[in-house]
C-alpha cells in the first residue's frame, strides 16, 4: 500500500499513535456503550417501550422469538405498541458485556432481560432470557440500536389444566 | 452506511484497496495489510468487507454441513458467546462446541443457514451477519420436519486478518410446536 501513499506519512504516524492508545480509549468506549444500554433500560423501566422510539435507528432490525424478523423502526415500534399499551407489561434488562470497534462507530452489548405481565386469569407471569443489541454511533455521538434480539432461557411450563 | 471521517483522506486508494479486499475475501488466512492503510481502506471498501463476511458466513454453513460441529473450531473465537433459545447463554468456544454436540450426534438433524445481510465497522475490525437458518429433522417414516428461524453472528477480525465469531444467537420464526400428547400421564407433568 505505501508506494501509493507518498503524501500520507503524517497520517500514518497519527493513526499509529491512536491505535497505540487504543487500549484505554477502547475501555472507555466499552464503558460508554454499557452506560448507554443501562440508560436505555432505565428509561424503559420508567416509561415503557414507547422509549424505543428515541433509541432505534430507522434501518434497525428486530429479532423477536417465535415471530419473523421485523425490519425498520416503524414496523418495530408497531410490534411493541400493544406491549406499551398494556399497563401490566414490564420489561427490564441489564447488559453483561459491551464491545466497540476501534473507531468507535459500531458496538454491541449482551445481557439478560426480564419481562413480566399478567395472563388472562390475572396471574403474574415472568419470563427471563438473554439478548444482544448491536449499536451504531451517530454523527452526534449518540448510540442507536440497529439490531436487537433475544430468547427465553427456558421453556415455559405447560399451562395448568383448566380448573386446576 | 456511516463512514468514518478518516475515509475521506483515502479517496484515491479505492482501486488498490479493492484489490486487497478481494484477496482477503478469497480465504480466511490472508495476512492483514499494514494497520493504517487497512483502517482507511476498510472504510472505503465497506461493500467488499460486507460481501467478504457474507461469503465467510455462507462457507461456515457449508463446512458445518460437511464436517459437523468440528467446523466450529475454525470459526469461533476462544471467548465467543452463544445465545440459544430455551437455554441460558453459553460462554467460551469449548462450551459452545459441547452444547452443539448432541445436535450433531443426532444424524436425523441437519442445520444449515444463509446470511442475508452484513455490516462492518469503519475500522474493519468488527462486523455482523444476520440471516435465516433451517433445522430439518427426519422422522422414522423419512418425513422431514423443518424449523426455520433467524440468527445473528458478530465477527471480530483477528491479527492474521481472519474473521472469528465472537457472538452467535438466534431464535425460531414461529412458536414451538405443541408437545405431542404423551402415552403415559407422568410425561405431561411440568
Amino acid at each position: 500500500m505505501r508506494p501509493f501513499l507518498p503524501a500520507l506519512p503524517p497520517l500514518v504516524v497519527l493513526a499509529a499513535l491512536v491505535a497505540a492508545c487504543g487500549g484505554s480509549s477502547q475501555r472507555a468506549a466499552r464503558e460508554e456503550l454499557l452506560a448507554a444500554d443501562e440508560r436505555f433500560a432505565a428509561e424503559v423501566a420508567d416509561k415503557g417501550v414507547s422509549v424505543f422510539e428515541r433509541y432505534y435507528a430507522e434501518d434497525a432490525v428486530e429479532m423477536p422469538s417465535f415471530q419473523p424478523l421485523i425490519e425498520g423502526k416503524s414496523a418495530i415500534l408497531e410490534f411493541y405498541r400493544p406491549y406499551g399499551n398494556n399497563p401490566s407489561f414490564k420489561l427490564t434488562w441489564k447488559p453483561a458485556h459491551a464491545e466497540v470497534s476501534k473507531e468507535g462507530d459500531l458496538g454491541f452489548t449482551y445481557g439478560h432481560y426480564q419481562a413480566t405481565t399478567v395472563d388472562e386469569h390475572g396471574t403474574p407471569v415472568t419470563r427471563v432470557g438473554k439478548y444482544v443489541t448491536i449499536w451504531r454511533r451517530e454523527y452526534d455521538g449518540g448510540w442507536k440500536v440497529i439490531l436487537d434480539g433475544g430468547s427465553p432461557d427456558q421453556r415455559e411450563a405447560p399451562p395448568a389444566a383448566p380448573g386446576g | 452506511m456511516h463512514l468514518a471521517p478518516s475515509s475521506r483522506f483515502h479517496a484515491t486508494l479505492l482501486a488498490a484497496s479493492l484489490v486487497l479486499a478481494t484477496a482477503a475475501a478469497a480465504g480466511p488466512a490472508v495476512a492483514a495489510p499494514t494497520p493504517v492503510p487497512a483502517a482507511g481502506s476498510a472504510a472505503k471498501t465497506a461493500p467488499d468487507a460486507r460481501a467478504a463476511l457474507m461469503e465467510l458466513d455462507a462457507r461456515f454453513s457449508d463446512e458445518v454441513g460437511a464436517k459437523g460441529f468440528a467446523a466450529f473450531d475454525g470459526f469461533f473465537a476462544e471467548d465467543a458467546v452463544y445465545l440459544p433459545t430455551f437455554e441460558p447463554r453459553v460462554e467460551g468456544k469449548k462450551a459452545i462446541m459441547e452444547s452443539f454436540r448432541p445436535l450433531f450426534d443426532d444424524h436425523t438433524i441437519k442445520l444449515t443457514w444463509k446470511p442475508l445481510r452484513a455490516d462492518v465497522a469503519a475500522s474493519g475490525d468488527l462486523g455482523w451477519t444476520t440471516g435465516s437458518y433451517e433445522m430439518t429433522r427426519v422422522d422414522e417414516t423419512g418425513a422431514p420436519h423443518v424449523r426455520r428461524g433467524k440468527y445473528v453472528t458478530i465477527w471480530r477480525r483477528q491479527a492474521d486478518g481472519s474473521w472469528k465469531a465472537v457472538l452467535d444467537g438466534g431464535n425460531p420464526d414461529t412458536p414451538p410446536p405443541a408437545p405431542a400428547p404423551a402415552p403415559a400421564p407422568a410425561a405431561q407433568r411440568p
